[in-house]
């Protein structure tokens, strides 16, 4: 095992594998950063120019675009308010307001830095712990992936901003909008009214555009006629990130890894949970949770984390069994394939400083990562002098085209509108959107993990779920006394802050 | 007068340039690259058995084919997009005959395969084999139904979905059997490869490509095979065992809108046709464990007829 | 004495209290009714496989578990709004601001049903010339390059180099 390792490390160290990793890592923040344009589309266009390149060079490479795709889309998010991933809608809840602040450069940093944190951090763990890992991922089925969804939409929602009760009725209507289509297990069609066009459901990134950036436009187009205030005119944008600032938010990051390392453990969850948990929870911890949501950078330092933090330990069931955990993971493991290389227990034995090979390509990645999206930095953030009235329409532009290329479909570009009102009555009203996405994207997966789990249980639910599957039981036990916690903690802090005012 | 003669000469050259495009189109085709829509998602087997399709076709054909892939609707969306195109050439699908024969019969479609479809080709074929761990109390498939005939409803499958190409394979031999097994539903066939190896389920069905490694080593047993002759030692075919003899075939074909002109079809034929000589096609796809077991069109279509004969008695039969 | 008045007094504030919150609470607890009513009608019966189901759950389960929720919590919703101070937004959105607003929305509207028949490059350089003027650029000659040239580049870039699809032109 050991020789194996120093062996890949030798292997490794090639001056293409570099090469073609920085150029990996360059068109996936590229990609990133175009809203609509998924990871994973960009990931398929991609997959061929590897089958003619070395495994060890046309691999990383794939990772390289995986990467940098993943930290890309919080450039959007946080220059324009749209999410260019579903990974970075965490992203947008503070930095829009930094951008507003004339920050945004800090932002951008601070979310290359957090990102790059936690994907390293990520990274080193799936490598030394690769093995026990692999024995928990195999494990978890859908009684454990009821249990960790139900827990993640309790502690999203609890720590939504505003009147709990309302962030509740957003989680439910998010819910409801998620059942409009196929229903997970069988196909049946709910509340499609016969529409084929919305046969297959609301797609998410219109959607998640819609309600998260035409909001913002619109407000901006609210104040058109107010004239631009002088007073702010000679702040330039250009604070950097200090280091006092990133040590505040140290503690944050560390458990943004945590929390993201934990949940790429888990097949079938993903980076977008993961962000959202990252940022609930570290809102919760702090002494100042009002600051987030108004341009606090430990909201984006939380979220890109943990983001990023997934990545490492998606690869271990592709690595170890041979099984893809999800679509991104699927690609590499036709990426292998196509190389003649069977991932999988043989590989590790027949090839495994190859393996190793890749995995320390993987950590040098964050490194190039780290260099290339810090020089990249000052670039993006020219985009924000751009005047206000060509910047508006270009960000309307890219939203509808983004939007379209989902899937080829015009109704997406209703959608996108239909949504956009949505969010903006919301905002008008005082609700947080953000439960109702929350509920949206964790409805499906809750519901076909419960019916696998009824399958599976074959009748007496609760006694398989506690006695044949002791993590779920685990899991589903410390549910409510998290909750507890959380709603005791939101009301002391509500008190607080009702005696400051 | 200067202004009329030039408008005159553009208006000419115009309408010049329109007929020569269309009389260059209907010569060569395709003069631009052709669309072809599949209706699953991205980093599946038909997605990467496309990509290297798509890579190296262009050779014989002259332009390039775009995918487009149009997930949705258990592959409804792409399929309704596909049938509705403009029957021109420039639009194809690549499907498989789940999609294609079976789904009519599941519910109301706003299409119909048969008529709206024809078939260009089909590129191969994956051959689905029913494994089970060796640990397990059968040894070969006859004593898997005489233990389920005995436990109905106790024998636990994973499949890749409800009517995919998991799960009717099984279905078809288990009614023939007249055993009843509960079928679970994962989200393809990675998840439920995951949930066999963590003997969540008795017994599931996956292609060779995933299984070759294991059944070598021994960690899994395979019961049977689809194929006409037995791929695996001490695993018979489907057939030598008294059922069906195109049980567990997923069929990956490529189709196109009815309507599309004969020439046209003709030219996307004959360069597939062509396609399995190619020795890099065929390294390549020997590498990603498929076969290039290529058939041609109207053979195809033969095929299909009688599938969706005998789906739709499966259907029936099956469902009450 | 002071009997009637503190009536007045607590009618008064009950009227006071009542606020957008409460009508928005209501709608809601209306919404959530009907759709529990509908919810039969609303959803397709499974097929039964060999007389057994074939998924563990019925699909009228969670959606009527769903409606069940947003009945309660809208009620909730109710009961509490009459105590929350917040205010709506929509009461401080001046005449030109909600001008703005539904102009703007026109032009999202016809920009998604006007893409495919129009292609991409032509409506996106349509909807950018516009807003872009509505947004007060007045600087003509920009306008017209950058919504030109910004809508080519993306086509090109998404068809070409990314391989993705986007509306073509329909004249060629």
């Amino acid at each position: 095992m050991w020789d194996s390792f120093l062996q890949g490390i030798d292997l490794a160290l090639r001056f293409d594998t570099i090469a073609m990793m920085s150029v990996g890592l360059l068109l996936g923040m590229f990609v990133g950063a175009l809203p609509g344009f998924t990871t994973l589309m960009a990931m398929a266009v991609l997959l061929p120019l590897s089958f003619f390149l070395n495994p060890l060079v046309g691999i990383p490479f794939l990772i390289g675009v995986y990467k940098g795709g993943i930290y890309g889309g919080s450039i959007p998010a946080i220059l324009v308010a749209m999410p260019g991933t579903g990974a970075s809608v965490a992203t947008t809840f503070d930095g829009p307001a930094l951008t507003k602040k004339k920050q945004s450069r800090k932002a951008l940093e601070m979310a290359l830095f957090a990102s790059v944190f936690g994907d390293l951090t990520s990274d080193i763990v799936t490598i030394l712990l690769i093995g026990p890992i692999a024995l928990i991922a195999l494990k978890i089925g859908p009684p454990e992936l009821v249990a960790v969804l139900a827990l993640s939409l309790i502690i999203i929602t609890a720590t939504t901003a505003g009147v709990f009760a309302k962030g509740l009725v957003m989680m439910v209507i998010g819910i409801l909008f998620s059942m409009v289509g196929q229903d997970p297990l069988g196909g049946m069609t709910r509340f499609t009214f016969d529409i084929f066009a919305i046969k297959s459901g609301i797609p998410l990134l219109p959607m998640l555009i819609g309600v998260f950036a035409i909001p913002e436009i619109l407000l901006a187009i609210e104040r058109k006629a107010a004239p631009v205030s002088t007073s702010d005119f000679h702040l330039k944008d250009g604070m950097r990130l200090t280091w006092q600032e990133f040590r505040r938010c140290f503690r944050t990051i560390l458990r943004s890894t945590c929390i993201g390392t934990s949940i790429g453990i888990i097949p079938g969850v993903g980076q977008v949970v993961a962000a959202f948990v990252g940022y609930a929870a570290a809102k919760s911890a702090s002494d100042h949770p009002e600051t987030f949501g108004k341009g606090e950078i430990e909201g984006i330092a939380a979220a890109e984390a943990a983001n990023n933090a997934v990545n490492g330990p998606t690869l271990v069931p592709l690595l170890t069994l041979g099984i893809p955990g999800d679509n991104i993971t699927a690609i590499l493991l036709g990426a292998f394939v196509a190389q003649g290389l069977r991932p999988g227990p043989q590989l590790f034995t027949e090839q495994g400083s190859l393996v190793f090979a890749i995995l320390i390509a993987m950590i040098f990645a964050n490194i190039l990562f780290l260099i290339i999206g810090y020089l990249t930095i000052p670039l993006y953030s020219k985009v924000v002098t751009i005047r206000r009235s060509l910047l508006l329409p270009l960000t309307v532009i890219f939203a509808f085209a983004g939007s379209y290329v989902f899937r080829s479909d015009p109704v997406d570009l209703l959608i996108l509108v239909f949504f956009g009102i949505f969010g903006y009555i919301a905002r008008k009203l005082h609700f947080d959107v953000t439960p109702m996405v929350m509920g949206f994207i964790l409805g499906p997966p809750l519901e076909y993990a419960f019916g696998q789990s009824m399958s599976l249980s074959g009748g007496n639910v609760w006694h398989y779920m506690f006695f044949d599957r002791p993590i779920a039981g685990v899991i589903l036990a410390i549910t409510p006394i998290i909750t507890f916690l959380l709603w005791r903690r939101a009301l002391k802090l509500r008190r607080e802050y009702a005696e400051k005012a | 007068m200067k202004l009329k003669a030039f408008s005159g000469i553009l208006f000419g050259a115009v309408f010049a340039l329109g007929i020569g495009s269309t009389a260059v189109q209907a010569d060569s085709y395709p003069s631009k690259p052709i669309t072809m829509i599949i209706p699953l998602g991205a980093g599946g087997s038909h997605d990467l058995n496309a990509r290297v399709f798509t890579s190296i076709v262009p050779e014989y054909l002259g332009n390039a084919i775009i995918v487009k892939l149009m997930p949705g609707a258990s592959g409804q969306k792409g399929t309704a997009a596909a049938a509705r195109a403009k029957p021109d050439g420039y639009t194809l699908l690549f499907t498989h005959n789940y999609i294609d024969q079976l789904q009519q019969h599941i519910e109301k479609l706003p299409y119909d395969t048969t008529k709206d479809l024809v078939t260009v080709a089909r590129l191969n074929y994956g051959p689905i084999s029913l494994i089970t761990k060796p640990n397990k109390p059968w040894k070969n498939l006859k004593e898997l139904i005489a233990y389920g005939k005995k436990n109905p409803g106790k024998l636990k499958m994973a499949t890749s979905g409800n009517w995919g190409a998991v799960m009717v394979p099984a279905a078809r031999v288990f009614a023939k059997a007249g055993v009843q097994v509960n079928y679970i539903p994962y989200k393809g066939g990675g998840p439920a490869f995951r949930a066999f190896l963590a003997n969540e389920v008795d017994f599931t069905m996956m292609f060779p490509s995933v299984i070759k490694g294991r059944v070598k080593k021994g960690t899994i047993r395979v019961l049977a095979s689809a194929g006409k002759k037995p791929m695996f030692k001490d695993a018979p075919t489907f057939s030598q065992l008294g059922f069906d003899d195109d049980i567990g075939y997923m069929n990956r074909v490529i189709l196109a809108p009815r309507g599309i002109p004969a020439a046209r079809l003709k030219v996307l034929r004959t360069a597939i046709a062509k396609l399995k000589k190619n020795k890099t096609y065929k390294k390549m796809m020997k590498k990603l464990g498929e076969n290039t077991a290529y058939m041609s069109g109207d053979e195809y279509e033969k095929i299909r007829a009688k599938q969706k004969k005998r789906y739709g008695n499966l259907v029936k039969k099956l469902t009450n | 004495m002071p009997r009637p008045n503190e009536q007045e007094e607590v009618n008064a504030s009950l009227k006071n209290r009542v606020s957008f919150n409460t009508f928005t609470a209501g709608a809601l607890i209306v919404f959530a009714g009907v759709l529990l009513f509908f919810i039969p009608d609303l959803i397709t019966k499974p097929k039964l496989l060999m007389g057994r189901s074939l998924m563990g759950l019925k699909p009228t389960l969670f959606p009527y578990i769903a409606a069940t929720l947003l009945l309660l919590l809208s009620i909730w919703y109710l009961v509490i709004s009459l105590d929350l101070k917040e205010t709506n937004l929509f009461k401080q959105l001046d005449r030109s601001g909600a001008i703005n607003v539904i102009v703007s929305l026109a032009v999202f509207l016809g920009y998604a049903l006007l893409m495919v028949p129009l292609g991409f490059i032509a409506s996106s350089i349509i909807v950018m010339v516009i807003l872009s003027f509505f947004f007060g650029n007045r600087n003509i000659l920009l306008g017209l390059a950058v919504g030109t040239c910004v809508p080519v580049t993306i086509y090109f870039t998404f068809t070409r180099l990314l391989s993705v699809s986007l509306p073509e032109f329909p004249f060629f």
